[in-house]
């Protein structure tokens, strides 16, 4: 009856929040104070299990291509939206997805987990498989050190009753697979070839953690990254090799395709690389990670400037110097100390500056000798001033972004749905 | 004229920004019109005879012991640096190496380089936020603090009084005395601070006997850094008039 209750009112917040015209974590928060359990009774059944993406880049991304394999094999997934990976988001995407006695009509969950709130989620619902994609510079002012990413995922992964995936080609997420592996856990690995590795100017930019010993993984990778020329990346999967054309460039998004290839062909032995090639080609990239907005005529490409490998990572894959890019940061990163350490060699001119630490972007800025036109901290009105004085081109413009402004500018270019529903 | 920076293990001390201090002098210098060398020093192999400013910047947690490792075969170089008028300029644990000691938070000392007369402790909380104050000449000053642990001066000069003592965040920031210059301010500090990027290229451009010519890129980061000051001082509830 509670479980029947509470769904019922959270669905009907769920409800009202929509009409005012936003996503929203609130049913997820109400449905958690009627149920706290609510999570493990939804989803601790499904025949195939729960897998939980984490680390500090490429989770949404990964999701998403794993998602979108298991679809493409005839898998029913549950999964959350981009982004709504604390508990609440988690039951946010249960109020949609569930009925009211709470049954979700899917085979297999694909949760994307936030670091810090993994060990929490995973006392609300057990995980089969952790996988874990990085271990990077990211929100030092919310972690502190990368070391305490570390601790997080390490405890996150002593949950996994199945087994955890890591990328080998992250020394720290190695090091941290030859841990869990050495305190009795099955784990599994991608591998990136040293020619793969150079198809970005910084390589995968791991956190600089000091471990005192080399890290072996077991066994041999599962998913190897050969080479990647753009979006075209060449895989290795057991014996088999595997073209594919992903939807966005760079070496991160190819490690992100083998991480999901690596889950996937684990959790189905008979999985069809065919099938799954043609899914990964197919993923929506997702947003703010190479998606395209269109306002007042114009193509806006948005890229998000989360964290330094983050940016790093989407402005090496960029094939050729941009121009006329416009950058909106505010209070939403709060400490931008990190940009002066982003090697802004591809960024030939900027536009506009806009966002409350937009003048701090100045300062960088007019240091690397790099124009830019003028800050303008209201985004709206950089957005018209940007879109209004670009050069004609049926290129798109490109804007970076971080995460509170991509939002902002994707509302203010009318897209009003949820954020990431995959 | 031209100047030798020395950035010492940035591969260790260079965390969030931090070791692009080096950078901004360098950048401070040639807009005045001068040549700026940086040489980044791994060991005593790659250790300079002469140098005019050493910069070192912060690191994370595990980079404590390492850092203090690979600083330690540097110590002579840095007091024959210090002997010849070099500036030193160093930033979060950098600063912690290079002052007396350093209190590990499991309770170990490590010795410190004995530049700086201060004495960490990372036995005490982190800090996490934006701080501002005015500076040792009375000007406004700004920064994001993430940084564990608290630091005795030792009867050095702090470089900052902190307004807004609510924050959690202790009155006395940093550190300044002839030729020397620390700070917890994180990342790249001299950005949001380029009165004290101009004080330290004075220095050096005095101590070379030469005067240093202003031009529009530094009215221009002036400016710059004003705008974001502001921004920071009004997110922290300060009012200057």
């Amino acid at each position: 009856m509670r479980l029947v209750t509470g769904f019922a009112i959270a669905k009907f917040v769920r409800f009202v929040t929509r009409l005012r015209g936003g996503g929203s974590a609130l049913p997820g928060f109400v449905l958690l104070r009627f149920v706290p359990e609510v999570l493990r009774k939804s989803l601790g059944q499904l025949s195939q299990g729960v897998i939980f993406v984490t680390g500090s880049n490429g989770k949404s991304t990964t999701t998403a291509m794993l998602v979108s394999i298991f679809r493409a094999q005839g898998l029913r997934v549950f999964t959350n939206p981009a982004g709504g990976n604390l508990p609440q988001g988690l039951a946010s995407a249960l109020v949609g997805e569930a009925s009211l006695r709470g049954v979700v009509e899917a085979d297999i969950a694909v949760l994307e987990v936030d670091e810090a709130y993994g060990p929490q989620i995973a006392r609300r619902v057990t995980p089969d498989w952790v996988l874990v994609t990085n271990i990077q510079l990211d929100q030092l002012n919310r972690f502190g050190d990368p070391e305490a990413v570390f601790q997080m995922l390490h405890t996150l992964c002593q949950e996994a009753t199945k087994g955890v995936v890591v990328n080998g080609g992250d020394p720290n997420t190695r090091a941290l697979g030859a841990l869990v592996h050495q305190e009795g856990a099955q784990v599994l690995h991608t591998e990136v070839s040293a020619i793969a590795q150079a198809a970005a100017a910084h390589g995968l930019v791991a956190a600089p953690l000091f471990f005192e010993s080399p890290a072996q993984l077991p066994n041999a990778p599962i998913v190897v990254v050969n080479s990647v020329e753009g979006a075209q990346v060449s895989m290795t999967v057991g014996d088999t090799d595997v073209a594919v054309s992903l939807p966005s460039l760079g070496l991160h998004y190819a490690v992100d395709a083998a991480l999901a290839l690596t889950m996937a062909s684990v959790v189905l032995p008979d999985l069809s690389l065919e099938r799954a090639a043609m899914a990964l080609e197919k993923a929506t990239p997702v947003y703010g990670r190479g998606e395209i907005i269109r306002y007042r005529g114009r193509d806006v490409s948005l890229t998000m400037m989360k964290n330094l490998p983050s940016l790093q990572a989407n402005l090496d894959a960029f094939p050729r110097p941009l121009n006329n890019v416009w950058i909106a940061v505010d209070e939403g990163t709060p400490d931008p100390s990190w940009i002066f350490d982003v090697d802004t060699r591809s960024l030939n001119s900027v536009s506009y500056l806009s966002g409350s630490k937009a003048w701090q972007w100045a300062l960088l800025l007019e240091h690397r000798g790099i124009p830019y036109h003028s800050v303008i901290e209201d985004t709206k009105a950089a957005f018209d001033a940007f879109v209004s004085t670009a050069p004609d081109s049926d290129l798109p413009l490109h804007a970076i972004v971080n995460y509170e402004q991509m939002m902002r500018i994707r509302r203010i270019a009318g897209y009003k749905e949820l954020e990431g529903t995959r | 004229m031209s100047f030798t920076i020395a950035r010492l293990v940035p591969e260790i001390l260079g965390l969030n920004g931090s070791s692009q201090n080096a950078s901004l002098i360098a950048s401070y210098l040639k807009h005045a019109g001068h040549e700026v060398t940086i040489i980044d020093v791994h060991s005593l192999e790659t250790a300079p005879l002469r140098v005019d400013a050493v910069c070192v910047g912060s690191g994370s947690a595990s980079s404590l012991r390492p850092a203090a490792s690979a600083l330690i075969p540097l110590v002579r170089f840095l007091k024959l640096w210090r002997e010849h008028g070099a500036w030193v300029v160093a930033m979060g644990t950098g600063w912690d190496l290079l002052g007396h000691s350093v209190t590990t938070p499991d309770g170990d000392t490590l010795p410190g380089a004995g530049i700086f007369s201060s004495r960490a402790d990372h036995r005490t909380a982190r800090f996490s936020g934006e701080v501002a104050g005015v500076d040792y000449r009375g000007r406004p000053s700004v920064g994001y603090v993430n940084h564990v642990g608290e630091v005795d001066l030792g009867g050095g000069a702090p470089l900052v009084a902190i307004d807004a003592p609510e924050s959690g965040y202790p009155r006395n920031e940093g550190c300044i005395a002839e030729g020397l210059f620390a700070t917890r301010l994180g990342g790249p500090a001299l950005a949001l601070n380029p009165h004290w990027c101009g004080d330290i290229a004075e220095g050096l451009a005095t101590a070379q006997g030469v005067t240093l010519v202003r031009t529009a890129f530094h009215d221009r980061i002036e400016n710059a850094a004003q705008k974001a000051r502001v921004l920071i001082e009004s997110r922290l509830g300060i009012s200057r008039g």
